[in-house]
Parts: C-alpha cells; structure tokens; sequence
C-alpha cells in the first residue's frame, strides 16, 4: 500500500518509464523462449518466419487474404532490397516492411470505408465481426483446437483495440521475440519509445488474461 | 523503485511476464495451427518471393556488362560517323568555300604555269582556230 501511495505522487509519465524500466530489467520474462537461431538462407528465413508473419498480419487486419498479400509483399521486398545484408539484419528489416504495408493498408482501408459512409454502404463493426469460414478441424482433439482458436480470437479483439503504436510494439516485442533494439528498428523509433508502448499495452491486456483462458 | 510486478501483486491482476507468456502460447498455437490452403499459400508466396529475387540477380550480373556493351557501342559509332578534316584539292576548297556565306575571302584557285601562258595568249589561240583551211588542205595549195 505504501508503496501504491508512492506510485501515485509520481507524474504519470514517469511511472510509465519505471513500468518499462522494469520489464527492461528482466528482459528474459518476455523473450525466454522466443529466441531463434539466425538463418542461414533467406529461404530458411522466410520459411521460418511466414506464418508469424501472416497471423501478425491477420490480427492487425482482420483479413487473412489481405494479410497474405501483406506477407507476399514484405517477402518480395526484402529479397529483392534486402537479400545481399547479412542474416542478422533480415529480422528488423522485415517486420519494418510488414509493419509499413500493414499500416498502409490499414489507412487505404479508412479511406475507403470514409468513402463508403459518404455513399451510405460503409460496413459496420457487427458486420466485420463476423466469423470467417474456416476449414473443418481434423485433429485429433477438435475441443482442445477450438478452445484455441476461441483464445486467439479473443486476444486478437484485445490487441486490436489497442493503440496502433502499442500494438506493434506489443506484437513485435512479446509475440514474435525481437529485442528492444530490433523492435525500434522495426517500428522506425527510439527503444525508450518501444518500452513506454509496450508498457502501457502491458497495462491494457493485463486485464484481458482470464478471457484467453 | 516501483516495479509492476509489485503494483500488479497488490491489484490482483497478472503479472507482465504472465501475460506475455499466455499471449505467446496462444499466438504459437494459431500459428502451428495455421490451416492447408493458407499455409500452401504461403509457401507459394515465399517461392514467388525468391524467383523475383533470382530474376533480379541474374539482371544485376547482365545488366553492367550489356551497359558496357551499350557505351562502347555508342562510343566507335560517334567516332566512325564524325567528319575527319582531311586535304583536299584547290577546286574542292573554292567550292566549298563559295557555299559559306560567313567566308567572305575569295580564295584564289592554283593555276600551273603552262595553263597560264595559254591563258595571256588566248586571242591568238582564238585566230589560230578560225584558220582550219591552212592546215586542213595541204595538199591542193602546193601543186
């Protein structure tokens, strides 16, 4: 309680930057067994990394075929810019790529749908919120997969109603394990940035964590 | 120094590294759980991705040897279409001469000297021309 006490004669800004400092103290809470070996090709690379890249996608769009074409583009992209830096780099470089296509689409689709609103045919959040087909299950365990599927559904509303800044430090950070250095260079700002959004995320989806049971 | 662990301890609610551990379960579960046609595509995606990347590695070997070519070439054809000064004859210079108007010197033609005489003894060439019968009738005259 004292200690809450303290907490609030502190301006909140700088209890952001404490909350960060503290997830930076223990940097291996968030990254523990995410790390990955470096590729050695840029085909082992992308192989490797395809479908992460597709369900960050489909989280921040909604959309799975826009999200493969979202991957499609950064793949391209990064082989045809980026094959000849060492493997080391291929990480930033491409979750920076996918991050901006992923924003780009997003701000083509608010156009679009300002556009829609104009014409009277915008499409709501009900409509949007709709299930999509999915094919039927043939696992062993069809209760256990659509427990799993209901869970990252879940957390896939929760991250979306975050802040786009937070999201992108949250997906990058925490889900697909890049450290604070590569996650700045990825999202093209500074690592104090990339610790004070992923704080706040942090605080928004602790919330959330009995829902993805 | 407040950490959130503390402060998350004291509201009851989970703590970061809680979180970020269930997120990630989650989020590795979706994706090993990816279905055919989205992974097929996605795999499609990734060998379009590399044949673009080859293609452009094959024109990035071509590309600084055909734009050699391409200079060399435009190089001897400058050289082979340029006009090269060279002598002439007097009658060629005095022709091409009359045709610049911005030459206003008149250039004087070489004339051998046995042309010359011939010309400073034009009217006697004249009246020996007009006298075809003394040379012509030898024959007639002299008996």
């Amino acid at each position: 309680m004292h200690e809450i006490r303290d907490a609030e004669a502190v301006p909140g800004n700088q209890v952001v930057m404490d909350a960060a400092n503290a997830l930076e103290i223990s940097p291996g809470a968030l990254v523990r067994d995410v790390a990955r070996p470096v590729a050695a090709t840029i085909e082992a690379f992308l192989a490797s990394v395809e479908r992460r890249a597709w369900r960050v996608a489909e989280i921040a769009l909604r959309d799975p075929d826009e999200a493969l074409d979202a991957v499609q583009d950064a793949m391209m992209r990064l082989v045809k810019h980026y094959s000849g830096k060492p493997a080391e780099e291929w990480p930033p470089l491409f979750w920076g790529i996918l991050r901006r296509r992923i924003t780009d689409l997003q701000r083509r689709r608010t156009v679009r749908n300002r556009i829609l609103v104009w014409t009277g045919h915008a499409v709501t959040e009900d409509d949007e919120e709709l299930p999509a087909w999915e094919a039927p299950d043939l696992g062993p365990d069809p209760a256990r997969a659509l427990a799993s599927r209901q869970a990252h559904a879940a957390m896939s509303k929760a991250i979306r109603a975050l802040p786009r800044r937070q999201q992108e430090a949250f997906m990058l950070r925490v889900l697909e394990g890049l450290d604070v250095a590569d996650t700045a260079k990825a999202m093209g700002c500074s690592a104090g940035s990339v610790k004070t959004h992923l704080s706040r995320a942090m605080d928004a989806l602790r919330a959330n964590l009995e829902e993805w049971r | 120094m407040i950490t959130t662990t503390t402060k998350n301890e004291t509201d009851g609610l989970p703590r970061d590294d809680e979180v970020a551990a269930r997120a990630r379960a989650i989020f590795r579960s979706a994706c090993e759980g990816a279905d055919s046609y989205h992974t097929l595509r996605l795999g499609l995606a990734r060998g379009k991705a590399l044949n673009v990347g080859a293609k452009r590695a094959g024109l990035r070997v071509w590309a600084p040897l055909v734009g050699a070519a391409a200079c060399c070439a435009l190089v001897v054809g400058v050289v082979w279409m340029r006009p090269v000064p060279h002598a002439t004859s007097g009658t060629s210079i005095a022709s091409s001469a009359a045709g610049q108007s911005d030459q206003d010197e008149v250039v004087i033609p070489e004339v051998s000297s046995e042309q010359m005489e011939m010309v400073q003894n034009l009217d006697f060439y004249r009246w020996l021309a007009a006298q075809p019968s003394v040379a012509s009738s030898p024959s007639g005259g002299g008996r």
